[in-house]
This record gives C-alpha cells, sequence and structure tokens, in this order.
C-alpha cells in the first residue's frame, strides 16, 4: 500500500517535472535526512556531504523511489546507507592520515542556543554511547535530533516498535554509564 | 520491580512524545529529557549555510551528467548500427568460403547437360570459378602440360574484380589442370609449361595455386 502522502512527489517524479519533485522533496526531508547522516557519521561536514549524496542518489534512482510505498521510509534508508558507505570511505582516508581537520572546522557553525555539554561530561556521553549498539545509538541520535520514529525505523530498516522500545530500553543504562554507575551500556 | 516496570512505562511515554501525566513523571523523566538533550548537544554541530543551494548544485550535476550519457550512448547506438551495416555489407561482398581465394571447376556435360564430377568426355565444358586474393590475376589451363588456353585474353573469360569464371572446352582427351596467379604488384611471365610455370610462380611473391586435375577422355569411353 503506497503512502498518498508524497503523491505529488510522485507526480512530478513520473511525469518528469523534476524540478519541482526535488524541490518538495528537498524541503520535506532535507533536515531529516541530514539527521540520518548525521547520526551515523557524527561529523556535520561529512553529514552534509552524505545528504547531497543522497539526494544525487535519488535523483538517479528516481524511478524505484516514485514506485517506494513510502517515500520517505526510502529516503532515509537511502541516507544512512550513504552516510555507512561514506563513513567507511572516511575512515580509510583517515587511517591514510589524509583528512585535514583543521580545514573541516571552519565550515562548522554551531547553533545558537544549543545547550553546551562540559568536556567532562561530553567525554562520558561519547564513551557510553560508543558501548551501544551501533543501530541503536544512531537510532538514539535521530530520536534525540526530533526525527520521527517512522523515519528512524525506516532509516535503520527495523519496525517501529522495535527500535523505539530498543531506544527507550537503552536509556537508564546510558544514563548510569555517564554518571559512572556503571562501567558497560 | 514494579518500580522498574514504572519507569519503564515513563520512559515510553517520553520517547513516544506524550506529555508527563502527573508531577511524578515528570520528574522521572527530567534526567532522560537532559540526557536525551545532552545527546543532541553533542552532536550539534551544523554545515555552513546555504545546504539547499548545494543540494541543487549536487542534483543539476547528476542531471547534466545523465544527459552527457544519454547523449554517449545514443552516439555509440549510431555507431553500433553504422558498424553492423558495415559489417553486413563486408560479409555480403565477402566470398564463400569455397570462392576464398581459390578456385573450383565443374564439368559439363555437353549431352545431358549436367555438371559435376572430375572426369568429362571430350566436348565437355570445364566450368572454372574462382576468387583470387588480389586484382591482378591470370588463369592459365593446361592439358598434360601444355597451355591450351588463359585468362584473361580469351572470350570465355569473365573477370569481375577478383572473381572470374572460364569456361574451357575439353577439345582434346587429356589432363587439364589450372593455375590461379594473383598479385597487387604486377604478375610474373609466365609463357612455358605447368612445370615451368609453376617454377616461376614458387619463385615470385604471387598467390598461385594449382587446382586438382580433371581427367578428360575420348567419346565412347565410359566414365
Amino acid at each position: 500500500m503506497k503512502s498518498v502522502e508524497d503523491d505529488d512527489i510522485r507526480e512530478g517524479l513520473r511525469s518528469g517535472d523534476l524540478d519541482h519533485a526535488f524541490r518538495v522533496l528537498r524541503t520535506r526531508y532535507g533536515e531529516d535526512v541530514y539527521g540520518v547522516c548525521k547520526a551515523v557519521l557524527r561529523d556535520p561536514l561529512l553529514a552534509d556531504d552524505a545528504r547531497q549524496d543522497t539526494f544525487g542518489k535519488v535523483f538517479q534512482k528516481r524511478k524505484h523511489v516514485a514506485a517506494a510505498d513510502s517515500i520517505a521510509g526510502y529516503l532515509m534508508k537511502m541516507a544512512r546507507n550513504v552516510a555507512i558507505d561514506l563513513y567507511r570511505k572516511n575512515a580509510r582516508r583517515r587511517q591514510l592520515g589524509q583528512r585535514h581537520a583543521d580545514d573541516r572546522a571552519e565550515g562548522i557553525v554551531l547553533p545558537t542556543g544549543a545547550p553546551v555539554v562540559e568536556p567532562a561530561e561530553l567525554a562520558a556521553l561519547n564513551a557510553c554511547m560508543n558501548q551501544l549498539d551501533p543501530t541503536v545509538r544512531e537510532a538514539l541520535q535521530m530520536h534525540a535530533d526530533g526525527l520521527p520514529w517512522q523515519h528512524i525505523a525506516a532509516a535503520v530498516d527495523l519496525p517501529i516498535d522495535t527500535i523505539r522500545m530498543r531506544v527507550t530500553r537503552c536509556l537508564p543504562g546510558l544514563q548510569a554509564c555517564i554518571k559512572g554507575k556503571a562501567d558497560k551500556v | 520491580m514494579s518500580n522498574q516496570n514504572g519507569d519503564d512505562e515513563v520512559l515510553d511515554r517520553l520517547t513516544a512524545g506524550e506529555s508527563p501525566a502527573s508531577e511524578h513523571e515528570a520528574a522521572v523523566r527530567a534526567p532522560y529529557e537532559r540526557l536525551l538533550a545532552q545527546v543532541k548537544a553533542a552532536n550539534a554541530g551544523e554545515p555552513a549555510p546555504g545546504w539547499e543551494a548545494r543540494v541543487d548544485a549536487r542534483l543539476r550535476a547528476e542531471r547534466d551528467l545523465e544527459r552527457r550519457r544519454r547523449r554517449r550512448w545514443q552516439g555509440g547506438g549510431m555507431a553500433a548500427v553504422l558498424a553492423a551495416v558495415a559489417l553486413l555489407i563486408v560479409r555480403l561482398a565477402r566470398p564463400t568460403a569455397a570462392e576464398q581465394s581459390g578456385m573450383t571447376v565443374a564439368v559439363e556435360s555437353y549431352e545431358t547437360g549436367t555438371r559435376g564430377g572430375a572426369v568429362a568426355k571430350v566436348g565437355d565444358s570445364l566450368l572454372f570459378k574462382g576468387v583470387a586474393r588480389h586484382h591482378l590475376l591470370t588463369v592459365r589451363v593446361y592439358r598434360d602440360n601444355a597451355l591450351v588456353a588463359q585468362c584473361p585474353g580469351d572470350e570465355r573469360c569473365r573477370i569481375e574484380g577478383r572473381r572470374v569464371v572460364f569456361e574451357v572446352l575439353a577439345s582434346a582427351p587429356g589432363t587439364y589442370r589450372t593455375l590461379f596467379v594473383s598479385s597487387r604488384g604486377g604478375l610474373p611471365p609466365l609463357a612455358g609449361t605447368l612445370d615451368d610455370d609453376l617454377r616461376v610462380v614458387s619463385g615470385q611473391s604471387v598467390d598461385g595455386s594449382a587446382i586438382d586435375r580433371v581427367d578428360v577422355r575420348p567419346v565412347g569411353v565410359s566414365r
């Protein structure tokens, strides 16, 4: 059963009105695509690259996108796959010492009003997050960033209830880990 | 245990996006709300503004790439069609395997009009057909080592390009043989017997072949 919420996008993709279709697609899902990519990559600039790659790939696969049961679901899943590919490529590059952190730092902007996390707290948070199952960690990040569960579930390719339950259940352990009450999540 | 279950319910309601139903629930949720805020803040960097323009640029690049690919495919398709037509022309123009750079002979009986066989009677026609490697060519027919006909130079000889058809009347009994020679640069001077001519041909850079013999018997002798 195809979702009707994106019928305007489907129509545009099918009729060849690509400008309109992609404008709507970008406006409607650009932020969530970025959220999925950022949850995987944990790097704003790489996530931005991945978002562009995702839309590039969507253009290439627009016939599949138009035929997908859920355009949003297809897009989120594709975004995660693109981000994972980019993560792997970047990991190899990092191993080869080709990453220029200074260059990248210039392109990152911290949103105004974002709560500041103390360095020690941040280190503990990152350490504890790293102990989580990667899928759960990514889903938790997406949830914290405000992505709807429908998109999160599509991105990690799990049923909504399953991934929501896993994220929910990880919270006490994560909290305990950060507070130093537990070594492991 | 019931406390744990109670916390689970509170967390379920939190992650489901529902509002706290009581002050107690709000108090239980507070540390987790703070945790989620920390998770968000820890990864809060944003790329430089203008992501929409960057996405649009990427889409334009994809579009251009697709157009270029399509043009390349169309060009490639046209080239493939032309190549196929050229191949077809070459194949049609190419001689058959039997004709390829060689000569065949058929005996045409003057009595029955039928063709075939390697034995003929006086009065039959020997029909030589062949395709030479090169455009300069000559066909020489010998009876018992002596030249009896040559092409060009005979009215029953037809040459079209590298193809030649030469009809020779078996006017006397004997063993008929043919020497078929072609060359790109020029034909060697051939004026002798079959043996002499074979010697000349073998010493030159020309393409030459002698076909199997055809025995012509006197009339009245059974085949």
